[in-house]
């Protein structure tokens, strides 16, 4: 009996093949490194602080299990409680970010649609404050903000209106530090739009003026499912960032007024120094990690299925 | 053998060379501070002044941000055993870092160098002890809360600022004017609702008690006396005689409130006089400086930081950083802190030095705050003070600013200072 020549049989790699695998490996080695030092090696070690009782202090410290994770999820405690509080509070703020320069960005990418020069000009405005340092941009709107001396007070004063403690008031603090994140946002997001219109093939748009669609229909139809991935990419990469906004809370209200403001990593920040629990802050960080990666990977998912790539 | 012999014989001569040269060497200790530009070319000039006096240490001086980044980077310094020998740190962290081991008491080289402590203000002094052992010296201390007024209105208008809280509702009825409207045009007083250093001690005089038990595992801040003390305040505010600041900016209105002359007076820290005076005289106005009023008890918050040596710090280092300290308390250095800031003095060696005196002359309202140098306490030292003085600050302003009535905000408050107590 004759056997069948097996043609399954891996092909030995040439020497030649594999000094070019290797030179490959090494030219990505730094970069891995980097990450394996930087990233992932202080993601293993989160968890495993999270399930230590270390302040930081102590030298000497115990593994205690899930005893963090027991506080945080327990309704006993007040873990829970702020879990529950400082989420919502974030996702409140990613979803005014989020949607406000998206809509915002894509409203002033089709108003500055067009190569006049004063459309430039006004352009290179919109996008200069993402250029400027959060802390600088932020202590003007200290001054802007403020409840006594304040531009926008002396504004509602003017028109008769009671003025507003728009940082002090637990109904306007959060939407005063989303403001200001918009303003920082909103021209980054035009400028990702209106790069991803001047990409789009005219002959769609040829085409439906043929089939006799208006502007608002050209616009439903025909550019909103185009610009879908540059949408999806926006989406996502502002919400990572406004999940995790830090610097903003920190320098405009410190988490106040009664924890109004009070977002998971500005959490994270004061249950590590400033309450010196940094086995409790690590729990939270590993939590808010799980939470990002689901949303991630269910944005990816999603967007696999409706958003449309053939543009 | 030989060989042997002339090898030990070399090593013996090595090392007879080598000593000297190691013991010539300077300890060098690292001193991480967080006062701002107004005093540091002078702090230098007297930590020059120290290495000149003691040619065996060398100071390096480095600032480390504010009292909050400060503490953060030690911490991270003290995980990775590369502390400085000494820190400034904020008095509110002493019981925490000494109960951590990342202080070192300095009982031993006290005793050592014989060394008479009692010339520090008595409670300035213990606010840097924890659990019977002193882990360093108050330096940067303040009275929390001083009361600065407005000496031109008061004289003005004949108005006596009030010694007790029984005379301050009168005192608030006269220095508060209001407009045809009935609205506050200048309020009495503003009072620093963001920190509890400020308006703890209202509380205290008043006779209420941080904790009802020892072990500090409940809290007295919803006591009847609390209570009474919310609803005096309450009624304050609710009347505009009162402004409770609170939230972001709250501190620069209130100073500019007694600045532009929209408040008669505020209570604020003795460590802001370099500021007040000099901005009311630039309005026309001359400052004027009291002690709280007081209660059942005269006494008010230490507020500010003193000096501390690193546990993890070399034994030479700590020697040195023990001598550095003691030398910054000293009244010269001390004097440059008084000087620049408003800061008090922390010992009476200090305040009978020509230098001080000298600048009680000038500056006569200081007096006022020197004469009570031994009614100034520290906070309470449990590790968890400063989450539940944040909601103690919070509790307060939803009811005097959001409209929550006492009873209701007080049992939410407690409620939640007990669950940051049944946390711990």
């Amino acid at each position: 009996m004759s056997t069948a020549p097996n043609t399954t049989k891996k092909k030995k790699m040439s020497p030649y093949k594999l000094r070019g695998r290797l030179a490959d490996f090494g030219y990505a080695l730094p970069a891995l490194l980097f990450f394996i030092v930087f990233t992932y090696y202080p993601v293993v070690e989160l968890f495993r602080i999270s399930l230590t009782n270390w302040n930081l202090m102590k030298d000497n410290y115990a593994y205690v299990g899930f005893k963090n994770y027991i506080w945080l999820f327990s309704s006993t405690g007040t873990g829970l409680k702020r879990l529950t509080s400082s989420l919502s509070v974030t996702f409140l703020y990613t979803l005014g970010e989020v949607f406000g320069s998206c809509v915002l960005g894509l409203l002033l990418a089709l108003l500055f649609n067009r190569m006049s020069r004063s459309f430039k000009i006004m352009r290179t405005l919109v996008i200069l404050p993402k250029y400027v340092t959060i802390s600088a941009s932020a202590l003007v709107f200290l001054w802007l903000y403020n409840e006594s001396y304040g531009v926008f007070n002396q504004l509602y004063t003017a028109l008769g209106v009671t003025p507003v403690n728009w940082l002090g008031n637990k109904d306007t603090a959060l939407l005063s530090v989303i403001v200001f994140s918009l303003w920082r946002s909103v021209g980054y997001a035009m400028m990702i739009y209106l790069s991803a219109i001047k990409g789009l093939s005219q002959d769609y748009f040829e085409a439906a003026a043929l089939d006799g669609a208006n502007g608002r229909q050209i616009f439903r139809y025909i550019t909103v499912p185009l610009i879908a991935p540059t949408t999806l990419f926006l989406g996502v990469t502002s919400f990572l960032a406004a999940m995790k906004v830090y610097q903003t809370i920190e320098m405009l209200t410190a988490g106040g007024p009664y924890e109004a403001t009070n977002v998971i990593v500005y959490w994270i920040y004061s249950l590590a120094f400033k309450s010196y629990r940094l086995d409790r802050a690590a729990a939270v960080g590993v939590v808010f990690f799980l939470i990002l990666l689901i949303c991630t990977l269910v944005t990816m998912k999603w967007s696999d299925r409706k958003v449309n790539y053939d543009a | 053998m030989k060989k042997l012999l002339s090898l030990l014989l070399a090593l013996a001569m090595f090392a007879g060379l080598a000593l000297p040269a190691m013991a010539e060497e300077p300890v060098t200790i690292e001193f991480w501070y967080s006062f701002e530009n107004q005093m540091v070319e002078q702090i230098m000039t007297v930590i020059a002044a120290f290495e000149e006096a003691n040619p065996g240490i060398k100071v390096k001086p480095t600032y480390a941000g504010s009292y909050n980044e400060s503490n953060q980077k030690l911490l991270a310094a003290h995980a990775a055993n590369a502390v400085p020998a000494v820190q400034q740190t904020v008095q509110t962290s002493i019981a925490t870092f000494a109960e951590n081991g990342v202080l070192a008491p300095i009982d031993q080289y006290i005793a050592a160098n014989n060394d008479d402590m009692s010339v520090y203000a008595k409670g300035m002094y213990e606010a840097y002890s924890y659990n019977g052992q002193q882990y360093g010296v108050p330096a940067f201390c303040s009275v929390c809360p001083t009361m600065y007024y407005n000496k031109t209105f008061a004289t003005n208008e004949g108005i006596e600022i009030p010694k007790t809280w029984e005379e301050f509702d009168a005192f608030l009825r006269k220095a508060t004017v209001k407009d045809e409207n009935g609205n506050t045009t200048r309020y009495g007083c503003s009072f620093a609702g963001w920190g509890s250093a400020y308006f703890g001690p209202i509380f205290w005089e008043n006779g209420v008690e941080a904790f009802e038990d020892e072990e500090m595992t409940k809290t007295g801040l919803g006591s009847e006396k609390a209570v009474n003390v919310i609803k005096m305040l309450k009624g304050w505010v609710d009347e505009g005689l009162v402004k409770w600041c609170y939230g972001t900016n709250a501190s620069t209105n209130m100073r500019q409130s007694l600045i532009d002359g929209t408040s008669f007076a505020v209570f604020h820290t003795c460590a802001v006089y370099s500021v007040y005076q000099p901005a009311l005289a630039n309005n026309g106005y001359e400052v004027g400086v009291a002690f709280p009023p007081s209660g059942e008890k005269t006494i008010a918050d230490l507020g500010g930081s003193g000096l501390t040596i690193m546990a993890k710090a070399t034994e030479a280092q700590k020697e040195a950083a023990y001598k550095f300290i003691r030398w910054l308390t000293q009244p010269e250095g001390n004097l440059v802190v008084i000087k620049a800031t408003g800061y008090m003095p922390v010992t009476t060696e200090c305040l009978e030095s020509e230098g001080c005196k000298e600048w009680v002359v000038a500056n006569p309202e200081l007096k006022n705050l020197y004469d009570h140098m031994d009614d100034v306490y520290a906070a309470p030292a449990s590790p968890v003070w400063s989450d539940i003085a944040t909601k103690w600050s919070d509790g307060l302003a939803q009811i005097f600013l959001e409209g929550v009535d006492v009873e209701t905000g007080v049992e939410n408050m407690i409620e939640a200072i007990n669950e940051i107590l049944a946390d711990m």
